[in-house]
């Protein structure tokens, strides 16, 4: 499409930890005509829950720093992470709501010669998929269909809620990343309270009790029957697979279940080889089931 | 900020959860209340209205909050309980109080302008995929004076002159 | 329903709806439209067609949970008794007509309209039941185990689908552990912000049914409050807890499925032990609240009766007139103005009866001549699309039809005076507050030092009976101020605030009820809007904002009054004389242009005086 164009923002950990969730989102983008622009001098969104809960000021303003940048010649941004999607949209709510909220970040940003005009569309990489490109049109363009992969969608606290805010997908019952699951020809199994939170944000305060929030999820994707996890933000990712030999010998249960970015599975369907895309990088092995179901891409 | 007091009244902390009619929703449904009994969402609410935050401000309890705004969407009379709960612990960054894990990260964050910067396996595995090189350029200096300037947690700040200690007033 | 059937002066029309209502109190002219029921009264119910038709769909009255025929009975003791035909449903076969012994079916049947004459009418439209899809969280409609208080209802009845026992939709086994959860979608600001009153005690009926008929159950009550109120409900709350019914306080945050099977996990906070509880239910049961009863907002623009809050008709006064609605001749009775128990709806049935025999009694009506009254050599509506008086009559007293002057209809209008000062062509006039007799007393009040005086325009309602107060309680405030009365605030034309000003008043108040207490509904609200940008436009010409007020003053706010007053003449006296003269003189040649149209009728009336 040519009116797809974004100015990428990738956020901390896909630029710094995974390379192979950044490689797919870059192959799924390329592949569906999705026109990617780089952007200098951003830095970190600021991370929506630890920097808001230590100085809200700094959040806001750091956060205007970023979308004065990421403003660069009128294109929206497209953010890779459930919390730069978090950060961005609820920050620009608050300027655009707040005349005071608005002048005060204002007057920061004038010191460094710089200023946020408010208004910047920011857009998370899932939605734009299911909104703007749409599953019907995804499934169009499919290669290798991931027929026999079951998995479970976990789609975090931050693309959903608060509903008000965002109004993407029901955060009681999401369903629309599902329905991009379908389209590329995965199984998508339910799972109960799927809505609930990873808990990675809190691994700085109690590292156990993070832990255990994550490993109950997993468990209970285990016990639906998936094969694997399907996420939508780097921070659930680090939590389910960084983090899910730990879970295992702390809790003593076996999990073994891959995790995957919902672009890498889109960009395996879309006829990307699982090589290119780095799916080895996983710690938690994933490769052998995507080649025991024969879904390694040409 | 000179006393929490102060803070509350600022951030009309206390007018946003005065409808509050204490009926749990938030509790039943959060992801941490449910293995810690002493993280209660409602119960900080009631405390608000009390005033007796001065104990809750120095307790580790209220950063367990994941802010995944489940309490905030489910509840009825439409509280922001989620950014109630980060103003409290705002107010706790002032006085000093962060556990020790949050403020390594902002730590991190105010001093790389990112939380984190790949290492260099890590950037090996990116030339491996192909991936754009990581811009070096311009060492985050804007970002990291905004941070120092801005912040009003102590630890955050950055060194300033006399003059800039004036302009921006004591806390 | 049978007695309503036989009494002779009742005549009953069922599958008969309003399809249009004009008139006014005593003299309506209703047209119905009765749908065709394609049996006639011939059928005797021996149910043989039922045994013969082939088509069945969901069972509207079981709530789908239970089927009908395509020709059926909505309930057995329905109202006539005879069947009727779903011909969305039927498929023509004819069965039926072959086995029917009275012959009385007919599918020749057609809509018939029939035009009534009606001194009064009754709305008693009830509710329908609040659609607990919406409530994601509890996943009514995705888990198959969760009910609410209605499809129980639909299960208790011992002449329902399960003939009065309680199943599980999943397994039909019988659920040993089931939960009610209270205020699902109600007290609620994402869904229905109000209480409906009733879900306590009908969650309490059905919980001690339940253990009388199924004493090794365990039935668990999750509420926020128990709102047992009228005479007796108290009592039978205790009954509850003497039967075993467990009560936890605490609002269940989300329902979710066990691993194992259909059961479900309610989520929730145990209040009064003060920790997080999952509670395992084999059914759970949704007490859900009222919404207004669809139709509820076509039938209100028909009869031209107005909705109140949340969709449900708006009554007169909530309190010292509910059983009127703000439309003369059109009372209610029970649900249709909000949720009501049974008690309450059965007394305004009978109330609703007193109010309509009061209309039906007397052969004349007297109302007030304070009506309005539209000329229609200057009604723009006629060349151009206006209809404005109209959409401000909250009392649908108006009438604007295409291409023709707006009506307004004396026995419907309440004296407002809204539409009189909302008309942008000054068409419409109120008999004894017209303009000129406004205009006159603006005049005859400023005809001698003017710059000394507050002019204050009031309502007969609120305002001037505060001022009243104030001074019947002997409070002291400036003898500056000259009071104008008028019936509401939204009489209050900007045309007035211009004249005193042009007539060289110091000050100038415009007061009223307080919105929620506007005797007319609504025509504070206008009032209020009217003279939003009032200061603004003084400010322009020159005329300092601070010498024009907007205050909202009840009859109980003498003091109130008192004060606003008193600030007034402080203004007043700081201003002073000289600069209040300045500033009507800078600001005369655009009123005088702007009232062009106003004679001056104190003066002229001196000059007759003294001519003769």
């Amino acid at each position: 499409m040519d009116e797809w164009s974004y100015n990428l923002y990738t956020g901390c950990l896909i630029r710094s930890r995974f390379p192979h969730v950044e490689k797919s989102a870059r192959v799924v983008f390329e592949r569906l005509g999705v026109e990617v622009h780089e952007v200098a001098d951003v830095g970190c969104c600021p991370e929506p829950v630890g920097m808001r809960s230590i100085d809200e000021q700094v959040w806001l303003t750091v956060a205007a720093y970023n979308m004065s940048i990421l403003s660069a010649g009128g294109r929206p941004v497209m953010t890779l992470c459930n919390g730069c999607y978090s950060t961005f949209r609820e920050s620009e709510h608050l300027l655009s709501r707040g005349k005071k909220h608005m002048e005060e970040v204002n007057r920061h940003l004038a010191s460094i010669g710089r200023e946020y005009a408010a208004g910047l569309e920011v857009e998370h990489f899932a939605r734009f998929l299911y909104e703007k490109v749409g599953p019907a049109r995804l499934k169009q363009l499919v290669v290798s269909p991931l027929r026999g992969l079951r998995v479970a969608s976990h789609v975090g606290c931050h693309l959903v809620r608060p509903f008000d805010l965002l109004a993407f997908d029901d955060p009681e019952n999401p369903t629309k990343i599902e329905e991009l699951l379908h389209s590329v020809g995965a199984e998508v199994v339910n799972f109960p309270r799927k809505s609930l939170c990873c808990g990675f944000t809190i691994m700085g305060v109690d590292a156990d009790l993070s832990l255990k929030m994550g490993c109950e999820k997993l468990k209970n994707i285990k016990a639906s029957g998936a094969q694997a996890v399907v996420v939508v933000c780097p921070a659930c990712f680090q939590q389910f697979d960084i983090n899910q030999r730990q879970m295992e010998r702390k809790f003593d249960v076996k999990l073994g279940l891959p995790v995957f970015y919902l672009t890498e599975l889109i960009a395996l369907a879309l006829g990307e080889s699982q090589e290119s895309l780095g799916i080895d990088q996983h710690r938690t092995e994933a490769l052998s089931l995507i080649e025991a179901l024969g879904l390694t891409g040409e | 900020m000179k006393t929490l007091r102060e803070f509350i009244a600022e951030h009309e902390v206390r007018r946003r959860a005065q409808a509050c009619y204490q009926c749990g929703a938030c509790v039943g449904g959060c992801p941490v209340g449910r293995w810690r009994g002493d993280f209660n969402p409602r119960r900080i609410m009631e405390m608000i209205m009390r005033d007796e935050l001065e104990q809750l401000i120095r307790s580790e309890v209220i950063w367990l909050c994941t802010a995944c705004f489940t309490c905030f969407d489910r509840c009825p009379q439409k509280i922001e309980v989620t950014e109630l709960i980060t103003q409290l612990k705002n107010a706790a960054a002032r006085l000093g109080n962060i556990p020790e894990g949050e403020l390594k990260k902002a730590g991190v964050i105010a001093k790389d302008g990112w939380a984190g910067l790949p290492v260099s396996r890590t950037l090996k595995q990116r030339a491996e995929l192909h991936l754009p090189e990581l811009d070096h350029d311009g060492e985050m200096a804007e970002l990291k004076k905004l941070i120092g300037t801005v912040s009003r947690v102590g630890v955050l700040r950055h060194e300033r002159s006399s003059s800039d200690k004036e302009e921006q007033g004591t806390d | 329903m049978v007695d309503a059937l036989r009494q002779p002066r009742i005549e009953l029309m069922t599958l008969t709806e309003i399809a249009s209502c004009t008139g006014y109190v005593g003299n309506f002219r209703v047209t119905l439209e009765k749908k065709p029921r394609f049996v006639e009264d011939l059928c005797n119910a021996c149910r043989d067609c039922i045994e013969v038709c082939p088509i069945k769909v969901p069972s509207e009255f079981d709530l789908g949970l239970a089927p009908r025929r395509a020709i059926y009975q909505p309930f057995s003791q329905a109202v006539p008794s005879t069947f009727l035909i779903d011909m969305e449903s039927c498929i023509h076969c004819y069965k039926c007509v072959d086995v029917c012994e009275k012959h009385a079916i007919n599918f020749s049947q057609k809509l018939e309209h029939i035009e009534v004459e009606v001194g009064a009418i009754i709305l008693a439209t009830g509710f329908d039941i609040f659609e607990a899809e919406a409530l994601s969280a509890y996943g009514y409609g995705r888990y198959g185990n969760v009910l609410t208080s209605m499809d129980l209802e639909r299960l208790l009845d011992p002449a329902g689908p399960t003939q009065g026992e309680v199943i599980r939709p999943s397994d039909f086994g019988t659920p040993g552990r089931i939960a009610f959860v209270q205020c699902a979608g109600s007290r609620d600001l994402n869904h229905n912000e109000y209480c409906s009153g009733y879900c306590c005690m009908a969650s309490l009926k059905a919980a001690i049914h339940i253990k009388d008929k199924y004493p090794e159950s365990e039935v668990a009550i999750f509420y926020m409050d128990i709102r047992t109120p009228s005479k007796g409900y108290e009592e039978f709350f205790r009954r509850a807890r003497e039967a075993g019914v467990l009560f936890i306080q605490g609002k269940p945050s989300e329902l979710a499925p066990t691993a194992s099977g259909d059961s479900l996990i309610v989520y929730t906070e145990d209040r009064s032990l003060g920790r997080p509880l999952e509670w395992t239910a084999d059914l759970v049961v949704l007490a859900t609240g009222a919404v207004p009863s669809s139709g509820t907002e076509e039938l209100s623009s028909r009869l031209l009766v107005s909705l109140g809050e949340n969709g449900f008709f708006r009554e007169h006064h909530p309190k010292l007139r509910p059983i009127d609605s703000p439309t003369e001749g059109v009372f209610f009775a029970g649900a249709a103005c909000g949720p009501k128990d049974i008690p309450y709806s059965v007394a305004q049935g009978s109330a609703a009866a007193a109010r309509a025999s009061r209309v039906l009694m007397n052969d004349w009506l007297v109302i007030e001549p304070i009506v309005a009254r539209a000329d229609s050599a200057l009604c723009r509506h006629i060349t151009k699309k206006c209809g404005i008086c109209a959409t401000r009559c909250p009392f649908g007293a108006i009438q604007v039809e295409p291409g023709q002057a707006a009506r307004i209809t004396p026995a419907k209008c309440m004296g407002c005076g809204t539409c009189v000062a909302e008309c942008p062509t000054g068409a419409i006039t109120q008999a004894h507050f017209s303009d000129m007799q406004i205009f006159t007393q603006i005049q005859s009040y400023l005809s001698e030092r003017p710059e000394d005086k507050i002019l204050a325009f009031m309502c007969w309602w609120c305002s001037y009976p505060g001022a009243d107060n104030a001074g019947v309680n002997h409070l002291r405030y400036a003898a500056s101020s000259r009071g104008i009365r008028v019936m509401c605030a939204g009489r209050i034309k900007r045309d007035f605030v211009y004249e005193a000003f042009r007539r060289g008043a110091g000050m100038v108040l415009v007061s009223g009820c307080h919105s929620q207490d506007c005797h007319y509904l609504t025509g504070q609200h206008w009032a209020e809007r009217r003279m939003n940008a009032m200061p603004l436009r003084l400010e322009r010409m020159g005329i300092s904002p601070e010498r024009f007020r907007v205050e909202w003053i009840s009859a109980a706010e003498g003091r109130k009054y008192a004060r606003v007053i008193n600030e007034m003449d402080d203004t007043l006296k700081r201003l002073g004389r000289f600069r209040i003269r300045q500033e009507n003189e800078a600001a005369k040649a655009v009123l005088d242009k702007k009232l062009a149209h106003v004679p001056d009728i104190v003066r002229a009336s001196c000059e007759r005086a003294e001519a003769l």
